[in-house]
């Protein structure tokens, strides 16, 4: 058996062993879980740097874009400004351009000739017309425009200084020329001039013959191409005299002098001047050096359209200057450069990033890309080639102050190329790169903007897309620690909670198992170890539930705690949890509540209880002044009564670690215990006097015995009911010596009853009855005694007539039991030849003995009247029994007195019972003593005694009387009544029963002889 | 119970019907012994008693007499109520008195009143019922005594 | 003069009034148990006070307590049913004036009373 038990242990122990190895691993596994997590905690950290870096990265690649950008800008515009000299040189070396400046400038010398000798007369009016026109049109047209510039004009002459040819020429190029304007380079040809109806047609033919109108015709076609091929605004050749000799553009300056007009100090002039004067370097081949470049500025031969001027020297094969040829080229061109014609994204400047030129005096060359967005005051008005209002423009608008402009053509810093951050002009942070053109002739500089949020942002964007994804991430890591926390921890939680549910009294929580590993072993662990617990504390609370006593503990400061057991409620009454054990004997007036102790004793308890706490005192040493061993307390029941309850304690020291830290007290319930000792100590009582009683009675038969119990206890209950029934025996008006008299009549009745009673008890031998029933007849005498007879002088006899019937009960309890043991035993009642009769002879025996006198009964028992019939049977005794004793206490004398008369000391009794005749149905029952026989005298003497009779008068009565007196109850021959007789009851009982009987009565007698009492009783 | 107890009881009575009207002489009639059938008459005042004996004392009497002991008292005015209340209180004072020879351990309760033959009332079942029959101003009341002593 | 006439019993409290009627008495209240008395005392502060012993709830000697406790020199006279001594000796004990045994009759109590309010 044991070994299989043990293999089921071992088993036991390994399913443990390896669940908590699977446990184990996901515990790990968790941890694994956690150490990864933090591992792309410090990924992700990294991660972000990374991309932090990077967007640094990304701002310098883009920085670095807009540097080379800038480089590659301003090689482009290096690049054209190169090339334009270059075809500019070989512009001006072409042998085309020689022909044609020198054609152009002879013809123009010689126009007014020509004209005359192509029969047109050049006359003042008609030039004063030309003139007169020309004013209008400057005046409506480039003067207003000037002057709407906020240029200084002035007048017309001033303004224009026209040569007369120069007049001409304007006459018929410009105004007269049917194409709109911007346009007038058509219609210069021969043919269109002579057809041009605008024209006089004297003039137009004649003009139409010039030389001039020839070269014109001839070159124009070709200037046509090279304008067209290279985009230049205009091209102009101008001859050794500074006369604009051509121009491909047909505007105001065409035909004029450099020299003069508007023309003077323009830039028109330094272009020519600088050409003409400039280094004669090489010997007929224009270097680099000899092209003159100026800045653009507003050319008033283009309604002040900025223009930029290049020049060259038309030098003949020696070297020798014949004109110049000058470019205009308009500020478009270079803002188409630098505007790389709208695609802004594809080189990086997206939405506000733009280039621009802007030359020393920190105004624009060209115009911005967020010229709409500019502030008016930054902007000026234009005007189209055509003289019509063209938008606000930038270019030469207000200086730019901001830092990259400023840091290009600033002294103080240390390269004028470079990056910096500043404010733009509509405040917005902008990055630029910028730098000095370096253009030979042009002292212009580049600047690239773009604001830093664009610049940036996709460094920007990246840096907020890491940002956010880093806090994403971050949050994921804090939901991630959290939840694993929880995980973790929660089951930890949920455990050390139910711990603390425990701890605080709630045993019925149980740790959730909520997690595979080894918290969740130590939970189901635990709960075990719990349901343990519980199922001790059941155990103890069953204890406590079934023990019978009332039992509970109590601390140093005697106050109970929780915990007892159950019927030390049912004892107490009441819940008594908490509160002091002093406060429970002995409760406070106010609370309502019974003391169970006095307060001696209250104060005894607790000096033993502190006795109890002393360690140095042994405690079965002081059990003995424990005031508590046994106390009697009144309980108060619900009706107002009060019961009786006894209790017992016991105090017992609870010992922990040798200190006393707990008083036991056992408490028992002894009312019951009391109770049943008093009830064993009743029976010890009753029982003691049943033995008396028994020893009393075992002479008898038990049958006769019932017999005069039922009898006596009848009579009794008849004398009860007098007693009940004398109370209606009042009436309205009685006076008090009636109401004496009646009592006395009670008296009397009740007084027969006992003496017959006594005298049966005393025929039976019944000693205890006898004394009983005489102690009553005494108390009958003393109470007959008073003269006026009061109804609570009763009490004595009823309590008598009480006490005669508990008597009377008990005897009965016990013969009942006698009986029943009679038949367990099997033994015959009839013994011998035991009559009705039998008894008399002991009684004769006994009271002859109590009274000193020798005595032999003769029983003469005939005619089956051995056993009297049933209804006679009582009475019979009782009579006989009254005859017999009376003979013997009245009749038979003492054998001293009995020997003097010479009479044998030993006196005879003789009881006779037959029947009178066979037939007839009468018995004959006679006691007959041979003693003295009734004494008249002494009956004479008697009756005057008891009052009965004077003296003189008892002389008179006769025999019969006096031996009526003898029946008279009351009368008595003796003097002091004793047990048997003397007291006047007997015969008067046995007459009345005669009486009742239907009987006769005779009494015989013979002084010194005999007397007989002889009855004659029907049978019927 | 012997005669002493029981004549307590009786010059108790006597004492009691004595301060209603010194002159009227109150007549006891022999106490008797009933086990069965209390007599109760029209109104009965109980009082338990418990301590030193146990048991019962009741004064039981009919309207008539207690509504002339009322008169005597000058009370008005006479209703049921009031009936009960004096009978019980009769009762209460005759069972106070007893204390006078048995002592202070001879408890009382407060008086329950019953009225007619239907009395409840758990008097003791052994011991002996003695019936004192009181007759005043020709109307019959009678003290009962149910009591057991306890034996030491 | 203020009365306080405690009893369960209203026939004895109606006979006590009575008996105790005079010029001197200007109010009279009754209780028929301890926990009216006690609560009529406190407020009332009665000259005299006559006191039942047997009572429902609170018994006498109970309520003679919380008399004397609001206000130590209460005149209590106890009227009580119970003849034996000890409870008579208890009662003076603890505070009462004077103790008469029922039945009272009334020329004891106008005496009585006439005894208690003397000073």
């Amino acid at each position: 058996m044991s070994r299989a038990r043990t293999e089921k242990h071992e088993v036991q122990v390994n399913d443990s062993e390896e669940s908590l190895a699977s446990r184990g691993l996901t515990i790990r596994s968790k941890l694994l879980l956690f150490t990864t997590g933090i591992g792309f905690l410090i990924l992700a950290a990294l991660a972000i740097t990374a991309f932090f870096l990077s967007a640094i990265a990304l701002r310098k690649a883009r920085l670095d874009g807009f540097q080379s950008l800038r480089t590659s800008l301003s090689e482009a515009i290096n690049t054209y400004f190169a090339d334009q000299r270059r075809d500019i040189t070989a512009q001006a070396e072409l042998q085309t351009i020689r022909y044609a400046v020198t054609e152009l400038s002879s013809g123009y010398e010689h126009l007014i000739e020509d004209l005359d000798a192509a029969g047109f007369k050049v006359d003042s009016l008609f030039l004063s017309q030309l003139r007169q026109s020309l004013r209008d049109a400057y005046e409506q047209g480039p003067m207003a425009d000037l002057r709407k510039l906020g240029e200084h004009v002035g007048t017309f002459d001033e303004f224009s200084d026209l040569s007369p040819v120069a007049a001409i020429l304007q006459y018929v190029y410009i105004l007269k020329n049917p194409s709109s304007p911007g346009s007038k380079f058509q219609e210069n040809s021969v043919l269109d001039i002579s057809k041009n109806e605008n024209l006089p047609a004297d003039f137009r033919n004649a003009f139409s013959k010039t030389m001039f109108a020839r070269a014109m015709d001839r070159y124009h076609g070709l200037f046509e191409t090279v304008v067209r091929r290279n985009s230049y605004f205009d091209l102009m050749l101008i001859d050794d005299l500074g006369n604009v000799v051509y121009t491909f553009e047909k505007g105001w300056d065409f035909g004029t002098n450099v020299f003069k007009g508007w023309r003077e100090h323009s830039a028109l002039e330094k272009v020519f001047l600088g050409a003409w004067y400039g280094s004669n370097a090489s010997g007929g081949h224009a270097s680099g050096e000899e092209i003159v470049i100026t800045d653009l500025q507003r050319y008033a031969g283009a309604y002040g359209a900025p223009m930029l001027f290049l020049s060259c020297p038309i030098n003949n094969r020696l070297g020798g200057r014949l004109g110049v040829v000058v470019h205009k080229i308009a500020s478009n061109t270079f803002t188409e450069m630098v505007t790389f014609q709208g695609r802004w994204s594809a080189v990086g400047l997206g939405e506000t990033g733009e280039a621009y030129i802007v030359g020393p005096d920190l105004r624009l060359r060209t115009e911005s890309r967020f010229v709409k967005e500019m502030p008016e005051k930054m902007k000026s008005l234009s005007f189209e080639p055509d003289g019509s209002r063209g938008p606000l423009t930038s270019i030469l608008g207000v200086p730019l102050h901001n830092t990259a402009v400023e840091n290009i053509y600033s002294d103080k810093t240390l390269s004028n190329e470079g990056e910096v951050t500043f404010f733009d002009d509509i405040g917005r942070e902008s990055l630029g790169v910028y730098k000095p053109l370096g253009t030979p002739g042009l002292d212009w500089g580049l600047v690239i903007t773009i604001s830093t949020d664009e610049a940036f942002s996709p460094a920007v964007h990246l840096t907020r897309l890491i940002a956010f994804g880093g806090f994403i991430i971050l949050i994921v890591a804090i939901l991630a620690a959290l939840a694993f926390g929880h995980l973790l921890s929660g089951p930890i939680v949920q455990l050390v909670n139910t711990a603390e549910r425990i701890g605080s009294g709630d045993l019925s929580a149980r740790a959730p198992i909520s997690s595979r590993d080894e918290i969740g072993f130590l939970a189901e662990r635990f709960n075990y170890m719990i349901d343990q617990v519980e199922e001790r504390n059941r155990q103890v609370h069953k204890i406590l539930q079934t023990v019978n006593e009332g039992l509970f503990l109590m601390g140093p400061d005697f106050i109970i705690q929780p915990g007892y057991s159950k019927i030390t409620e049912d004892i107490f009454q009441r819940k008594i949890d908490r509160i002091s054990f002093l406060d429970l004997l002995r409760p406070a007036a106010e609370s309502g509540l019974q003391p169970i102790v006095s307060d001696e004793t209250l104060l005894a308890t607790q000096h033993y209880l502190e006795l109890l706490l002393n360690p140095r005192i042994k405690e079965q040493l002081i059990q003995q002044t424990n005031p508590l061993s046994e106390i009697e307390y009144q309980v108060l029941q619900a009706k107002g009564t009060y019961r009786s309850k006894f209790l017992e304690f016991r105090f017992n020291r609870v010992v922990e670690g040798g200190k006393t830290t707990q008083i036991m007290v056992t408490t028992l319930d002894l009312t019951s215990r009391v109770a049943l000792a008093r009830q064993i100590k009743e029976n010890e009582i009753k029982a003691k006097s049943q033995i008396e009683m028994l020893f009393g009675i075992m002479h008898l038969d038990p049958p006769i015995l019932a017999e005069f119990l039922n009898h006596a206890k009848s009579e009794i209950a008849r004398m009860l009911s007098l007693l009940e029934a004398e109370q209606y025996g009042s009436h309205l008006g009685e006076s008090s010596q009636e109401r004496s008299e009646r009592y006395l009549r009670l008296l009397q009745k009740i007084s027969r009853s006992i003496h017959l009673i006594k005298g049966n008890a005393a025929m039976l031998r019944l000693s205890y009855f006898e004394d009983l029933a005489n102690e009553l007849e005494e108390k009958i005498a003393s109470v007959r005694g008073n003269s006026a007879l009061a109804g609570e002088q009763f009490l004595p006899i009823t309590t008598g007539l009480a006490s005669l019937l508990d008597q009377i009960d008990m005897t009965h309890d016990l013969i009942g039991r006698l009986l029943s043991m009679q038949k367990v035993f099997g033994k015959s009642p009839r013994d011998g030849a035991q009559t009705d009769f039998t008894p008399l002879v002991e009684l004769a025996e006994e009271v002859a003995e109590r009274n000193g006198k020798q005595v032999r009964v003769d029983l003469q028992i005939k005619d089956g009247l051995a056993r009297l019939p049933n209804p006679l049977r009582e009475p019979v005794q009782m009579m006989m029994t009254q005859l017999v004793r009376n003979a013997v206490i009245h009749g038979i004398e003492p054998p001293s007195e009995r020997l003097a008369q010479r009479k044998h000391p030993v006196g005879e009794v003789q009881i006779c019972a037959y029947r009178l005749t066979e037939n007839e149905r009468k018995i004959i029952l006679a006691v007959r003593d041979d003693g003295r026989g009734l004494d008249y005298d002494l009956l004479r003497q008697r009756a005057v005694q008891l009052g009965y009779a004077s003296l003189k008068a008892i002389d008179a009565w006769t025999p019969q009387q006096l031996i009526d007196l003898l029946f008279e109850t009351g009368f008595t021959t003796m003097d002091r009544p004793t047990t048997d007789g003397g007291r006047g009851v007997g015969l008067d009982a046995v007459r009345d029963l005669t009486a009742k009987m239907g009987g006769l009565m005779t009494v015989l007698s013979k002084e010194g002889q005999f007397c007989e009492f002889r009855l004659e009783i029907p049978l019927a | 119970m012997n005669d002493k107890d029981i004549q307590v009881f009786i010059t108790g009575v006597r004492r009691y019907f004595d301060s209603i009207k010194k002159d009227v002489s109150v007549v006891i009639e022999p106490p008797f012994i009933k086990d069965n059938d209390k007599p109760f008459l029209e109104y009965t005042g109980i009082i338990g008693i418990s301590g030193k004996a146990h048991g019962a004392v009741c004064f039981t009497a009919n309207g008539v007499m207690l509504e002339n002991i009322l008169r005597f008292l000058n009370e008005t005015p006479i209703n049921r109520d009031v009936i009960c209340d004096l009978v019980g209180e009769i009762a209460n004072t005759l069972s106070g008195n007893a204390r006078e020879e048995f002592g202070r351990d001879f408890l009382i309760s407060v008086p329950t009143v019953s009225t007619g033959q239907d009395v409840r009332f758990q008097f003791p079942p052994d011991g002996r019922n003695y019936v004192i029959p009181i007759i005043w101003q020709a109307e019959k009341a009678f003290l009962l005594v149910c009591l057991t002593q306890d034996t030491r | 003069m203020k009365l306080l006439i405690v009893d369960d019993s209203s026939v004895v409290r109606r006979a006590i009034e009575r008996d105790l009627e005079s010029g001197e008495i200007t109010e009279v209240d009754q209780a028929a148990t301890g926990e009216d008395a006690v609560r009529l005392y406190s407020a009332k502060l009665h000259d005299v006070v006559t006191l039942d012993i047997t009572m429902p709830g609170m018994d006498g000697l109970t309520c003679l307590d919380r008399i004397v406790e609001i206000n130590p020199e209460a005149r209590v006279l106890i009227i009580s049913a119970l003849r034996d001594k000890a409870t008579a000796i208890d009662a003076i004990k603890r505070g009462a004036s004077g103790f008469l045994c029922k039945p009272i009759n009334p020329s004891e109590l106008k005496e009585a009373f006439k005894l208690l309010v003397e000073d």
